[in-house]
């Protein structure tokens, strides 16, 4: 076979077709190329993926400190046992340590003081004193700590300015949440831009059409011929069509609907953090195992007993998959799938024990892996529970338990502090893509 | 030397070009190499020279994420934290407003993506929305109404409503007004014609989804059906 311009630009367009679709390209037996995915291992330029923490709280605050010296400060939950455990996120994959994120404080500031908003030891919000019946957002931006990291958490704090002990500097918060935004990404985008073009004229019949092309046609041919220049024309506005969800240059209106990662066309884009439930200095659940039973897990609001959200068939953690995020198996050996990261608290004071930990899809059999913490006698941490079964574009409901095993359940009380579920860019959140190729990855 | 570029795939270049005369192709293949970048995002050559597409300002179908926002109580121990006392009937309490004048209406913020706006019609050909689930009680078996209230685009979503329970129950609000690329703020509005419970919110969800969210395409075939 001679190799040609023309059947390269045939190769292209079919690998071009398949990286953009996620499927086999038109005559193909057989899909080569991985569908972009928007990150470095599927490719696909990088995006954000909007919010990464939200926890608030209105009749009471989720942190209450008063200072006790002039410019004293203080990290969030300091003392508490969340210190260091503010919040816990994924950034996007392929943003680059020192972008941007938007996040947002609801505070409450009293005395004769001055407040600052500290993030690694440097002011970057000044906070206004309210008095006693106001409160308020304040923005503020912090930077991603590393590129592609699996967690990060934010390290607050706030300092006071004077301090008079008949009226003491106050702070409390209501409220914190933090985004990825297009700020966040804005950076990395060099490169030319490109805009949706004029329309065209009906003479110039620009076409769109995914007509296969198949090596056979150029090889054939000694010379190019209309007919195998106009179906590669007529593709290739198809994929422009395709990859921007507009009108192909000079095409007179659009044909091809633009991919999604959806309904549409196109891989799985995992969507990152899809649910946030954490209350301050209160854990949101306590299991006291002491009447209960070893070697069977609970679910951590069993003390609700019957008028438990488990009973009622709700979830701890309520999420909506992406479409194409069905799990298959209990739990799921292939992606897709989610994961969740919670922060417990456990002990006993006696006694060692193994603390097991899994999610549940509420009143079903379906179950995550089982995560453990062997031999201890007290616990506190994060703790990743993987391959939770999922089923797309529905709601989802979702059950955390707890188990002890290795010996009797002596005094054990185990709290859940935070949880939060992800669809994981590179894990559970894909397509199974099998061996396939993956082109192109917009790492800047 | 790479070339890139995205002239018109015109069938006319086609028809009035002789066999093998290299503007053709070259036009095919530079805009190939255009695409290669804008879809996959590597360089087609040694340098890139297009931005990537990104669902949003650099085209592409614009993107719902999912989650933009949260809160959880827990146990029902905690529901008191997020609660608030409706003290007469038949009126509208704005959560934000009742709290803290000093809020001014802004009761938690959401960050709402590029392109999803209401402005657009979604795959139903409704305006595009943010959907809202709740988890909601009330302290006596009264029902009672819910609505989001978008501060930023000043608009207020339907209502959705409790049964005469006390009993915990799952809502879901799918027409939430919004507006694309910023923080929209957001307050709860409650109601209640025969009573006055206090409500608690065990768990409020802010999402965009595919269904409700994402704005439709003015092409009307699928890549399958080309």
């Amino acid at each position: 076979m001679r190799p040609t311009p023309i059947r390269d630009a045939y190769r292209a367009a079919n690998a071009l077709y398949e990286a953009l679709w996620n499927a086999p390209a038109p005559m193909a037996g057989t899909q080569t190329y991985r569908g972009h995915d928007h990150t470095p291992w599927g490719g696909g330029g990088v995006i954000h993926r909007g919010g990464l923490w939200s926890e608030t709280s209105i009749t009471s605050p989720l942190w209450d400190h008063t200072f006790t010296e002039a410019g004293q400060e203080i990290g969030f939950y300091e003392t508490f046992v969340r210190f260091r455990a503010l919040a816990r996120y994924i950034t996007s994959p392929g943003v680059p340590a020192g972008s941007p994120l938007r996040g947002w404080l609801c505070v409450r500031a009293r005395g004769e003081s001055d407040f600052s908003l500290r993030y690694r030891g440097v002011d970057i919000a000044k906070i206004e004193v309210t008095g006693a019946e106001s409160r308020y957002w304040i923005p503020f931006s912090i930077p991603t700590i590393e590129a592609q990291p699996r967690f990060e958490t934010p390290l607050l704090s706030v300092k006071c300015g004077s301090f008079n002990p008949e009226d003491p500097p106050r702070f409390e918060l209501f409220g914190i949440t933090i985004a990825e935004t297009a700020a966040t990404v804005s950076a990395l985008n060099r490169g030319g831009k490109l805009l949706e073009g004029i329309a065209g004229r009906v003479s110039d019949l620009v076409e769109s059409a995914f007509a296969s092309l198949p090596d056979e046609l150029p090889n054939a041919l000694e010379w190019l011929d209309a007919v195998t220049l106009q179906r590669l024309y007529s593709f290739v506005s198809a994929l422009h069509e395709g990859a921007h969800d507009w009108r192909a240059p000079s095409a007179v209106s659009q044909v091809c609907r633009g991919h999604d990662h959806g309904g549409y066309g196109g891989a799985i884009v995992a969507r990152g953090r899809q649910y946030t439930a954490a209350l301050g200095t209160n854990p949101l659940y306590q299991l006291d195992l002491q009447h209960l039973s070893s070697s069977t897990f609970y679910p951590f609001d069993e003390q609700d007993g019957g008028s438990s959200r488990t009973t009622a068939g709700f979830g701890m953690a309520r999420y909506l998959p992406s479409a194409g995020m069905t799990s298959t198996g209990s739990p799921p050996t292939d992606p897709p799938y989610i994961t969740a990261a919670i922060y417990v608290r456990g002990s006993d004071g006696s006694g060692s024990r193994d603390l097991h930990f899994r999610a549940r899809r509420t009143g079903t059999a379906n179950v995550s892996d089982v995560t453990i913490v062997a031999g201890v006698s007290s616990f506190e941490g994060w703790l990743i529970l993987d391959k939770i079964p999922c089923t797309a574009e529905t709601l989802n409901e979702i059950t955390i338990e707890a188990a002890i095993f290795g010996g009797g359940v002596g005094s054990w009380v185990i709290e859940l502090w935070a949880l939060q579920v992800y669809e994981e860019a590179g894990a559970g959140g894909q397509n199974d893509h099998g061996s396939r190729i993956a082109l192109g990855g917009g790492v800047a | 030397m790479t070339i890139t570029g995205f002239g018109a795939m015109a069938r006319r270049m086609v028809q009035i070009g002789r066999e093998g005369r290299a503007a053709i192709i070259d036009r095919a293949s530079a805009h190939l190499n255009g695409l290669f970048e804008r879809i996959t995002g590597g360089a087609a050559g040694d340098l890139r020279s297009w931005r990537w597409h990104d669902h949003g300002a650099e085209g592409g179908t614009p993107l719902a994420r999912g989650c933009l926002y949260s809160h959880d109580t827990g146990e029902i121990a905690n529901k008191a934290i997020w609660s608030f006392a409706i003290t007469s009937t038949a009126t509208d309490f704005y959560l934000a407003r009742e709290i803290a004048a000093s809020l001014d209406g802004e009761l938690f913020p959401v960050e709402v993506s590029e392109g999803i706006d209401s402005s657009k019609d979604n795959l139903s050909a409704n305006p595009c929305a943010l959907r809202v689930d709740l988890l909601v009680s009330t302290s006596t078996a009264d029902a009672t109404a819910v609505r989001v209230f978008n501060k930023t685009t000043g608009q207020l979503s339907s209502p959705v409503a409790t049964s005469a329970s006390t009993a915990m129950q799952s809502l879901t609000i799918a027409d939430l007004p919004c507006v694309g690329g910023q923080t929209n703020w957001l307050d709860l509005v409650v109601r209640c014609n025969s009573g006055t419970p206090t409500v608690f919110f065990h768990s409020v969800i802010v999402s965009e989804t595919r269904a409700l969210s994402q704005p439709d395409s003015q092409g009307t075939t699928t890549y399958s059906a080309l």
